[in-house]
């Protein structure tokens, strides 16, 4: 080890590791410093965007939902957004306020999620199992909502596909009431705990000018100091009607991250009783699409609150156009951009995801800093392989 | 602040470059440059808050021309944030090479690199450019976003 190029060693890490998914880092590492780290993305690459070019408008809807398993509903979310921009529709006041429940109980589980598989990374399997384990419960809400466990495609153009069930209001306080117990629970022995604090604090720090630079965005955003939101910066859905602030913490490293996003779990959950408190009745498709369905069903639909969709929808042609959408999601913005020239499927659709948008962060982050902590700040980027991917 | 009062400024501070400056509502302002002033009127949004670029788009028109359209917006000025501004650029079909923004947005390091991998337009001045970023080391052809690529159908074609 004389020479300067031989103090400096290629480590890879991954591409299949307990904690990381299908993520290959490769590391220049001199000592346990780390010099250089470049992320590889790619190997569950599901070419949605090349095959959106293939489907009919509402086939699409499942394909923008596989990238992100964890947080289906923001990509659901946005890519109808943007096709209801194109068909110059507006969803009636009831679907707009089921569509933001169904987006905040997936965000609550999302941010669960990422919070178990950052305890994991740094090495509490205690952490891991509580966030799943209590993730569940609001799995069995959404699922009760949209007859789905984790892709629900319960969006559609002009409004959801079901209507509230009938007690829903009542399992969900009891949810949230459970869960906001549990909390103190994560604070003494997770959050509160002076390993965890050493491992996270002053680690792999984000100022708030390079947050801006490089475009980072959500969680890891407000992490340093910047308060943007989509729900606020361009409100959509029942957003604009609804009370709740802008979670933003100053330190900007990997503690404020995780912080910022247990402080969201916090509010979202105060955003579903104010829907639950709020919700208007009335219709939950677009009255456009709405009469399309012969009178007899549409009755019984009514009855059970059950979409039974016109056949127009297989057919869906979108006027010829462009339209961009932007919408917050677990892990910060989701945007689409949707090139439409009138045929049955669009013309060209770019899909970026808040993951996509975070994986500069890997090289940035890691620069300088030590080898082991490689998995507290990847944890913390709360980043999802297949969604980097699409 | 109104979208009309942006588009104004936007034209004021893009004057003499040859920019076309148009907006749709509610908040989509966009402005259509040549390749050779695309930097400079980078520059220039970035001056006026359009501090990130939150998707790079390329859209392929066959033997006609290829599109690069940047979606900007500002996280610095929350008066702007609401606000979102595409900066469009044409390239020949036969030469689909355009100076890269990386300089002046950090921010498309990756989705330059994408574009390029799956497309084919090339962004000078990006230092990713020749390197693979979705697709396999060894791929070679078309690149699979162009439209002459083809989806074959399991079963069907394949």
């Amino acid at each position: 080890m004389s020479s300067p190029e031989e103090k400096e060693l290629e480590l890879l890490i991954g591409p299949q590791h307990p904690a990381s998914g299908h993520m290959r880092l490769v590391a220049r590492v001199d000592g346990d410093v780390v010099v250089e780290l470049r992320p590889n993305i790619g190997y569950v690459h599901r070419s949605v965007e090349k095959l959106a070019e293939v489907k009919k408008y509402l086939q699409i809807i499942p394909l923008v939902e596989r990238p992100s398993l964890a947080d289906t509903t923001a990509n659901n979310l946005a890519y109808v957004m943007a096709l209801e921009k194109l068909l110059g529709i507006e969803a009636p006041e009831r679907a707009k306020y089921l569509r933001t429940l169904l987006a905040e109980i997936n965000r609550i589980h999302s941010h669960l999620y990422g919070l178990g598989i950052h305890g994991v990374m740094i090495g509490s399997s205690t952490a891991y199992m509580w966030c799943f384990g209590d993730r569940e419960p609001f799995l069995e809400l959404a699922q009760e909502l949209t007859g789905a466990r984790l892709t629900y495609s319960y969006i559609v153009p002009g409004g959801v596909r079901r209507d509230l069930p009938a007690g829903f209001g009542e399992r969900a306080e009891k949810v949230l009431r459970y869960m906001e117990n549990r909390m103190k629970d994560y604070f003494d022995l997770y959050f509160n705990n002076p390993v965890v604090r050493a491992r996270l604090e002053g680690v792999g720090t984000l100022s708030r000018e390079d947050a801006i630079r490089l475009g980072v965005t959500g969680p890891n955003l407000r992490a340093s100091g910047v308060a943007y939101d989509v729900r606020r910066a361009d409100p959509y859905a029942a957003y604009p009607e609804l009370e709740f602030d802008v979670i933003t913490e100053e330190a900007g490293d990997s503690f404020a991250r995780v912080m910022v996003r247990v402080r969201e779990i916090v509010e979202s959950m105060g955003i579903i009783r104010q829907v639950l408190r709020k919700i208007p009745e009335g219709p939950i498709l677009h009255e456009n699409y709405e009469k399309l369905i012969p009178p007899k069903t549409r009755e019984v639909m009514k009855r059970k609150g059950i979409i039974k969709f016109p056949s127009v929808f297989a057919n869906l042609r979108v006027p010829a156009g462009e339209a961009i959408s932007r919408v917050e999601g677990g892990r910060g913005e989701v945007v689409f951009h949707i090139v439409s020239d009138g045929k049955p499927s669009p013309y060209r659709m770019r899909m970026v995801t808040p993951s996509f948008r975070n994986v500069i962060l890997f090289e940035h982050l890691t620069k300088g800093a030590r080898v082991a902590d490689i998995p507290a700040i990847y944890g913390s980027l709360d980043y999802f392989p297949p969604e980097a991917d699409r | 602040m109104r979208i009309d009062d942006l588009k104004r400024e936007i034209g004021t501070m893009l004057s003499g470059l040859g920019a076309e400056v148009s907006s749709r509502d509610p908040n989509v302002v966009e402005v259509k440059v040549s390749r050779e002033r695309v930097v400079e009127a980078a520059n220039k949004l970035k001056e006026m808050g359009m501090d990130h670029v939150k998707a790079v788009t390329a859209i392929d028109y066959p033997n006609e021309r290829f599109e690069v359209v940047y979606v900007t917006s500002s996280y610095s000025d929350p008066d702007k944030s609401f606000f979102l501004v595409i900066l469009r650029v044409s390239l020949p079909y036969d030469d689909p090479r355009m100076p890269s923004l990386v300089g002046v947005w950090q921010s498309v390091l990756y989705q330059e690199q994408e574009e390029h991998d799956l497309l084919g337009v090339y962004f000078e001045g990006n230092p990713r450019m020749g390197e693979r970023l979705l697709l396999p080391e060894n791929y070679t052809g078309v690149p699979p976003l162009r439209k002459e690529f083809n989806v074959r159908m399991e079963g069907i074609d394949a």
